[in-house]
C-alpha cells in the first residue's frame, strides 16, 4: 500500500472538521504571530534607540574633552595673564610709574590694600569706578571654536549604563 | 478508450503537485547546502581575511596620551601645565592629486607648497602612511586649517574634509609663570621626559601614560560604542614655592646681580621651622617655554648642584662648635694680637685690626684670627662632628636633581692648617642650600629640618599625601642657638652686615667674601670672588632665614656685606609684611659707607695676604684692575722674622 493510498483513506475516513475549532488555531497562530511580531519591533525600536543614544553619548564625550581641554587652555591663559612679568608690562603699557606698577603687581598676590593705594595716588576717583573703567587687557585670550553642530543632550537614568567600557591598567 | 482513461486515472494530479513541491524543495534544498558550504568556506578558509576587514570597517584604535600632571605653586597656582593640542598629518596613499593637496595644505599653513609636494610625492613612493604637515597647533589654529581645507566632496568622517590629510591629539607642556623658579620647575622634552628640576625629579609621577581607545563605528563613521583601556593616571605636584615671594626674590636678585655686575647669583628663602623653600631663584635664568633660545649653563640650578667656598659665612659653625663645647661664651675675650695668625707655616690675616675684643664683637667684624684661634681650640674632631651634624658632606635630600653634597675630607686627610682654613670656610665645599640649612638650624633653636621643595603629591583618586622627609635633629643645644642668633644680630647690628638692616624687623646674619679656588693653577684666585650674606628674621623668632650668594661681583666693593646684605635687605622688607609677621624693630636708618666694616676674605695658601679693601662703590668696573683687587702678597721668612722680633719687642714693651 502506497503513502497515497494512506492519505486517501484516512481522509475519506476522517472526522468532520469543525469550523469553530479552525477559528481557534487560525486565532491562536494570529496572536502568536502578533506577540512575536510586536516584540520584534520593540526590540528593533529598543537597538535603535541605544543605537542613537550611544552615537549621542559618544558626541558629547568628545564635547566634554573638548570643553575640559578648553577649560585648561583658559586656565592658563589666566595664569599667563595674571603673572607678575605680564601685569608689570600691562602697568608700564598703562603708562603707570614703576611705584604704581610694583603696587599693582603687589596687589594681585594680595588683592586687598595697596591696590587701590596705588590707583588713588594716580587718579582720585573712587578705586572702584577707577576699577570698573580700567580694564588693562594683558592676554589676547580667544576661546576655541564650538563644534559646528550642537548635540542634544540625551535624557539618560542615573542607572543606564553609559556605553563606554574601561578596561583597568591594561596596556 | 478503457486503456486511456486508465492512463488518464494513473496521472493524478495530486501527485503531480507532490512531484512539483518535491523538486521545489530540492531546489531550495541544493540552494541552502550551496550557501551552507559557502558559509563553511567562507567561516573556516576565509575566517581572518573577513574578520580583519569587518573590524578594519566598524573599528578605530585610537592611542592619545594622557595629559601630563601639573605642577602647582602653594597657592595652587600652576606652574607648569600641559594642554592639548593638535598636529595636522598627510597619508599620500589616500591622496588622489598630491600637487593640489600640497597647494592647499600649503596656503593655509603658509608653507612652501613644491617643498611639501616633494615630501608627499616621497612619501607616497616609500608607501608612508603619516608624513606630519603641522605640529602642536591650537584650537584656533586648527578651527582656521578646517576651515580652509574644507573639500565638499570628500568622503571623509573626520576633519578636515579633504582626502588623506587628518589631525592627531598631542600634548604642549606650557609654564604660565615663564621664567619664574624655572630652575626649581624645570622642563621636560617634546617627549613628554622631564629634563630638569622638578620636571625631571617627578617624572615618574608627572608622566602621560598611553591610553588605547577601541571606538565602533557606523557606517557613516559615528562612534557608537568605546572601550577604554585605561592605565594610570599622572599625578599632581604642589611645590612649597610662593610664586608671590619667589618674584619678589627673583626681582631683588637680579637688581641685586646687575647693581654688582657679578657674574651669577642664587638665592634662598627657607622656613627654618618647616623646611619649607619658600623661594629659590638662580639669575642669569630661562625661560622654559622657549628651551632652543635659551643658554645651556643657566639650566642649572646652582642653588643646590655647585659647591662652593662659603668664607666668612662658615664662622658661623665655628663659633656653634665652641659655644657646644661651653669653651667660651659670647660676652667672653678673644685677642686677633696684631691681626695675624701663622698655622703650619702659613699665615693669616685679618683685613683690619680688631685687638681684644668679646666673642660677638669677633664674629660681628668678621675676624679671621679670632675664628681660627676658636675653631684650633675645638680641635679636629669635634669640628668635623659639628659639620657632618650640620649637614655638610652629605646631601640635603631636597627633591631636586642633581644635588652635589659638596666637599667635605675626612680629619686623616687634612693638611697642617686644614682646621684654620676650614674654620673660616675654606678647604671645604658646600652648597647654598646646605649653607641656609645650617643657619636655619641655628634659627629653630638647634633642631635640623630637611629642606624641601615639594608640599604635596596628588595621585588620582587617592588622597593627597605629603612627601617623606628624614626626622628632625637635634645638632646644638638651644642655650647654643640662641647665643648664635645674638651674635648673628650683632653682625647686622655694629659689624659687616649693616647693610642688611631691616626697616621695622631685627635681623641677624653673617657676610662672607671668599677667593674662588682656580682649578687650573689648584689655588684660589684673588681676583674672584663669592660675596654671601645669610641671615634670618625677625632675629628673635625667625620666620624666614634667606640666603644671597653672589659669584664673581665685579663693580665697587665686592665683600658680602656690601653685594649680599642689600639683597637680603630688599627681600626680606618685601617678605615678611606678605608672612604676615608684625614690625618689631626700628626703622632703619640709612647706612653709610663708612659705617660698613669691610671684609676681606682670607687664605690659607701659603700667598695671598689681602690688603684691607678700601670701601670704593664707585670704583671702575673693570674687575682686573689692580686698585680695586685685594693685594696678594707672599710673606718672606725675612718678613716673618721682623714681624716675630717686634712682636717681642712689643711685648717687652708690655711687660714693663
Amino acid at each position: 500500500m502506497s503513502a497515497t493510498t494512506i492519505r486517501r483513506n484516512r481522509k475519506s475516513t476522517g472526522r468532520p472538521v469543525k469550523a469553530a475549532s479552525h477559528f481557534r488555531a487560525y486565532a491562536t497562530i494570529g496572536i502568536a504571530g502578533a506577540i512575536v511580531v510586536s516584540g520584534f519591533f520593540l526590540a528593533a525600536t529598543q537597538h535603535f534607540s541605544s543605537w542613537d543614544l550611544s552615537i549621542k553619548n559618544s558626541r558629547l564625550r568628545y564635547q566634554i574633552d573638548q570643553l575640559q581641554a578648553e577649560k585648561r587652555r583658559l586656565l592658563v591663559a589666566r595664569e599667563v595673564s595674571l603673572s607678575p612679568l605680564e601685569i608689570k608690562k600691562a602697568a608700564e603699557k598703562a603708562a603707570l610709574t614703576p611705584n604704581d606698577a610694583v603696587a599693582v603687581v603687589q596687589a594681585v598676590s594680595k588683592p586687598n590694600a595697596t591696590a587701590s593705594a596705588a590707583f588713588q595716588r594716580k587718579d582720585p576717583a573712587p578705586p572702584t569706578a577707577v576699577a570698573a573703567s580700567t580694564v588693562i587687557k594683558t592676554t589676547f585670550v580667544r576661546p576655541a571654536a564650538q563644534p559646528n553642530q550642537p548635540v542634544q543632550a540625551a535624557k539618560r537614568n542615573p542607572g543606564e549604563s553609559e556605553r563606554r567600557r574601561i578596561v583597568p591598567n591594561a596596556e | 478508450m478503457k486503456k486511456s482513461a486508465k492512463r488518464k486515472k494513473k496521472v493524478d494530479s495530486r501527485q503531480i503537485a507532490y512531484a512539483r513541491f518535491m523538486f521545489v524543495a530540492a531546489i531550495f534544498g541544493f540552494w541552502f547546502v550551496g550557501i551552507g558550504v559557502r558559509l563553511v568556506h567562507l567561516q573556516v578558509s576565509q575566517h581572518e581575511w573577513l574578520r580583519e576587514k569587518a573590524v578594519d570597517q566598524r573599528q578605530d584604535t585610537k592611542k592619545t596620551k594622557l595629559l601630563r600632571g601639573t605642577i602647582y605653586d602653594r597657592d595652587e597656582h600652576p606652574l607648569a601645565m600641559s594642554i592639548k593640542v593638535s598636529t595636522l598629518y598627510a597619508d599620500p596613499t589616500e591622496i588622489d592629486d598630491i600637487d593640489r593637496a600640497a597647494k592647499a595644505a600649503a596656503k593655509v599653513l603658509k608653507l612652501d607648497a613644491r617643498a611639501l609636494a616633494k615630501d608627499l610625492q616621497e612619501g607616497r613612493k616609500a608607501n608612508k602612511r603619516y608624513i606630519p604637515i603641522a605640529k602642536k597647533l591650537e584650537a584656533d589654529q586648527v578651527q582656521a586649517v578646517n576651515k580652509a581645507l574644507d573639500d565638499p566632496d570628500a568622503k571623509k568622517s573626520d576633519q578636515p574634509r579633504y582626502s588623506g590629510f587628518h589631525w592627531v591629539e598631542d600634548q604642549k607642556r606650557t609654564y604660565p609663570y615663564q621664567a619664574l623658579a624655572a630652575q626649581v620647575v624645570g622642563f621636560s622634552n617634546a617627549a613628554d621626559e622631564g629634563q630638569a628640576g622638578i620636571e625631571q625629579s617627578q617624572d615618574e609621577l608627572l608622566h602621560g601614560a598611553i591610553i588605547k581607545k577601541l571606538q565602533e563605528r557606523d557606517r557613516l563613521g559615528r562612534v557608537y560604542d568605546e572601550t577604554v583601556f585605561d592605565r594610570e593616571r599622572p599625578g599632581d605636584v604642589v611645590l612649597t614655592i610662593s610664586t608671590s615671594l619667589q618674584f619678589k626674590t627673583e626681582r631683588a636678585l637680579e637688581a641685586g646681580v646687575k647693581a654688582s655686575n657679578a657674574k651669577s647669583g642664587m638665592a634662598v628663602v627657607m622656613d627654618p621651622k618647616t623646611g619649607e623653600i619658600l623661594a629659590m631663584a638662580n639669575y642669569p635664568t630661562f625661560d622654559p617655554n622657549s628651551i632652543a633660545g635659551a643658554t645651556p649653563a643657566n639650566f642649572k640650578n646652582n642653588v643646590v648642584q655647585s659647591a662652593y667656598s662659603p668664607g666668612s659665612v662658615f664662622k658661623l659653625i665655628t663659633y656653634g662648635s665652641g659655644l657646644e663645647k661651653d669653651l667660651f661664651s659670647p660676652n667672653d675675650m678673644i685677642d686677633a694680637g696684631n691681626g695675624t695668625i701663622e698655622v703650619a707655616n702659613h699665615t693669616f690675616r685679618d683685613s683690619h685690626h680688631v685687638g681684644s675684643v668679646t666673642y660677638a664683637e669677633a664674629l660681628a667684624h668678621s675676624s679671621n684670627v679670632c675664628a681660627i684661634k676658636t675653631g684650633l681650640r675645638v680641635g679636629k674632631e669635634d669640628f668635623y662632628s659639628t659639620l657632618k651634624k650640620m649637614g655638610f658632606g652629605s646631601k640635603t635630600g631636597i627633591d631636586l636633581p642633581a644635588e652635589t653634597a659638596g666637599i667635605v675630607r675626612k680629619p686623616e686627610k687634612w693638611n697642617g692648617d686644614s682646621l684654620a682654613s676650614m674654620s673660616i670656610g675654606y678647604e671645604i665645599g658646600v652648597t647654598a642650600l646646605q649653607m641656609t640649612s645650617a643657619f636655619a638650624t641655628i634659627a629653630n633653636n638647634g633642631i635640623r629640618v630637611q629642606p624641601h621643595v615639594i608640599k604635596q603629591i596628588r595621585r588620582d583618586g587617592a588622597s593627597p599625601t605629603e612627601p617623606q622627609l628624614t626626622e628632625n635633629t637635634r645638632v646644638v643645644g638651644e642655650e647654643t642657638a640662641r647665643e648664635l642668633r645674638d651674635m648673628l644680630k650683632q653682625v647686622v647690628l655694629s659689624g659687616t652686615g649693616k647693610r642688611a638692616r631691616l626697616d621695622g624687623y631685627t635681623a641677624a646674619g653673617k657676610t662672607g667674601t671668599a677667593w674662588k679656588f682656580n682649578a687650573e693653577t689648584k689655588r684660589v684666585d684673588p681676583s674672584k670672588y663669592i660675596s654671601s650674606f645669610i641671615g634670618m628674621a625677625p632675629a628673635d623668632d625667625p620666620r624666614v632665614v634667606i640666603a644671597v650668594v653672589m659669584d664673581e661681583p665685579r663693580s665697587g666693593a665686592r665683600d658680602g656685606g656690601m653685594v649680599s646684605a642689600p639683597v637680603f635687605k630688599e627681600i626680606a622688607e618685601q617678605i615678611l609684611p606678605e608672612l604676615g609677621v608684625q614690625k618689631n624693630g626700628t626703622p632703619s636708618n640709612d647706612v653709610t659707607l663708612a659705617e660698613v666694616v669691610p671684609e676681606t676674605p682670607a687664605d690659607s695658601v701659603p700667598m695671598p695676604t689681602p690688603a684691607p679693601e678700601k670701601e670704593a662703590p664707585k670704583a671702575p668696573a673693570d674687575a682686573k684692575s689692580k686698585k680695586t683687587a685685594p693685594v696678594a702678597k707672599k710673606e718672606t721668612p725675612d718678613d716673618r722674622t721682623a714681624r716675630n722680633e717686634k712682636k717681642k719687642i712689643d711685648a717687652s714693651k708690655k711687660k714693663t
